[in-house]
């Protein structure tokens, strides 16, 4: 059986959000560690991958591995029926053909429960290798959402050019190109708000706009992203999690 | 002097443009990174060429795909039988394009001035038949479209030449042998419009041979006296085993040629396949009268005839 209490549905809401632009019905993997959901979208261009962790829920039991098949769709569907702040139970029974979804307010004087019924998805587990990469860059997932959102007018590609300097973004289109170069920058005072590189040698990739802006849904999970970078593989933008990760992999665009 | 200036210059402007029209031929990708896998799926599809000038050219960069599943890219289609690459967005757009007009038929629009030759019903709706005869092709061009369409499925699951409306209307005005394509259509509904579920195209003929339908053999003999030729009949999809290809080709026999009833034992058949000679067998054996029932007619067990007439085509 498996039973998990969120104490703010806004959390488990804003990962569907940014997860269901790129895959429709997905299996979330629920065993004793947490939850976990690995799926690449329909091109094969980009993949999403997250984990929750146990102990970020309230209240978590997984008796035994529970591979819960989900249209994300009508799980937003069922999400909405419940208040940002309410808290959040995931039900599912040892052999489930439904998932109960249970909202009950602060107040604990209303609860609403769901049942979602569930898919027999075939998906295979997908073994993402070990890179290294050359550069880190953490940054505040915000900016990160306004330089994709700016460019995405300009063009269909960004340019991610990592160097000693900084990081700078760019994109060239036919109504002509831009640029933003962002510095390491350190605050004590906002952390969050740090700009912030890692590097072992310069690196560039080229990426589709379009899915950056998918990722870009995600923001409000995390007050910072870290971008990793390897020349010709593709990026991995992290959102990190109170307990967990949500992360996407984007394989970049290269010269023909 | 001047003259030579202003033409060198125009020379030196179209050079220039000329180069920056150029644009990179697509190769597939070469990639180190086992995460990556090499493709040539195109980034985004090349700028319309447009009478503008191109103000800068932009490196052409071609999208790479993560590659961590075995699964085969390549599927084939249960119900259509097209082939496609599952990763390609082309080709699962061509796929399910293809895939709604074979299983759910051509949509066809048509004008209130066509005439029906008959209704008939067809599972829980009324379909309507009409004949095409070139003039009707050629009055109305969405008419023509769909017809091309519908065609052009129908020869792609027959394995028959890919012939389109085009090849049809300049068959029938270089012979006087009044070819027209009879159509079965579904009526429009509060959810699809008026669909193709059925076609055939008619030659008039007039002789054949008798083929035999266990070995698919011509069997020796003098030609018969044939009217009417069968060249294609196809169904969509949802619309099998509904008996439309027998409405359609029971209103062949009524209006093919006018004033005329076709018996069916005059009526022949181009290269059928297996299902065409089972569908030639049955409607020839049902309700056959007694002055279409020749002497050269051999019967199974079950009553369907072992041989059925084919002519060639031209």
């Amino acid at each position: 059986m498996l039973e998990g209490k969120l104490e703010q549905a806004s959390l488990f809401k804003k990962i569907v959000d940014a997860v269901k632009e790129l895959v429709q019905d997905c299996n979330f993997d629920c065993s004793d560690s947490g939850i976990a959901l690995q799926a690449m979208d329909t091109s094969h261009v980009s993949l999403v991958s997250l984990l929750l962790n146990a102990d970020g829920f309230s209240e978590y039991r997984c008796d035994r591995n529970i591979a819960l098949g989900l249209n994300l769709t009508s799980l937003t569907k069922i999400l909405r029926c419940g208040n940002n702040e309410d808290m959040l139970t995931l039900e599912a029974q040892e052999n489930p053909d439904s998932l109960t979804v249970r909202f009950e307010n602060t107040q604990q004087d209303r609860m609403s429960e769901y049942a979602l019924k569930l898919m027999d998805i075939d998906q295979e587990h997908l073994g993402i290798p070990e890179t290294e990469y050359a550069a880190t860059i953490t940054l505040p997932s915000a900016e990160f959402q306004r330089i994709c959102r700016d460019m995405s007018a300009i063009s269909e590609s960004i340019t991610i050019e990592c160097t000693k300097a900084g990081v700078k973004f760019s994109c060239e289109g036919d109504i002509g190109n831009g640029s933003v170069t962002l510095k390491p920058s350190a605050s004590a005072d906002h952390p969050e708000a740090a700009t912030k590189i890692e590097l072992s040698e310069p690196v560039s990739l080229t990426l589709s706009t379009k899915y950056l802006l998918n990722f870009c849904k995600a923001t409000g999970l995390s007050p910072s992203v870290s971008l990793k970078l390897a020349d010709e593989n593709p990026i991995l933008v992290e959102y990190p999690l109170a307990s967990g990760h949500l992360r996407f992999y984007l394989a970049p665009k290269l010269d023909e | 002097m001047e003259q030579n200036i202003s033409e060198n210059r125009q020379k030196q402007i179209k050079q220039t443009y000329q180069s920056r029209r150029k644009r990179p031929p697509l190769v597939p990708l070469i990639n180190s990174s086992p995460l990556l896998r090499s493709s040539t799926l195109a980034s985004s599809p090349p700028p319309h060429p447009s009478s503008s000038p191109i103000p800068r050219k932009i490196q052409k960069k071609t999208q790479a795909y993560l590659s961590l599943t075995r699964k085969p890219h390549r599927t084939t289609c249960s119900q259509c039988a097209m082939s496609y690459d599952t990763l390609s967005a082309d080709d699962r757009k061509l796929h399910s394009k293809f895939h709604a007009r074979a299983v759910s038929g051509v949509d066809i629009l048509l004008p209130p001035t066509f005439k029906a030759i008959s209704k008939v019903a067809v599972s829980t709706y009324t379909a309507t038949l009409y004949k095409m005869t070139a003039q009707h092709l050629s009055s109305s061009r969405a008419v023509r479209v769909a017809i091309d369409a519908a065609l052009r499925i129908c020869n792609a699951e027959l394995s028959a030449p890919d012939e389109g409306v085009e090849d049809f209307l300049s068959r029938a005005s270089s012979s006087s042998n009044e070819s027209a394509v009879y159509i079965c259509v579904s009526p429009r509904s509060l959810t699809s419009a008026q669909a193709i579920i059925g076609l055939a195209v008619v030659d008039r003929i007039s002789s054949g041979h008798f083929m035999s339908c266990d070995t698919g053999r011509l069997i020796p003999g003098p030609p018969i006296r044939l009217i009417l030729g069968i060249s294609r009949i196809y169904t969509a999809h949802t619309a099998r085993g509904l008996g439309v290809a027998q409405h359609i080709l029971n209103a062949v026999c009524e209006s093919a040629v006018y004033g005329m009833q076709v018996p069916r034992n005059l009526v022949g058949w181009s290269q059928p396949s297996e299902s065409g000679c089972q569908l030639a067998k049955k409607w020839c054996s049902e309700s056959m009268t007694a002055s279409e029932v020749s002497e050269d007619r051999e019967k199974d067990a079950d009553g369907t005839e072992k041989k059925i007439r084919v002519y060639i085509e031209r």
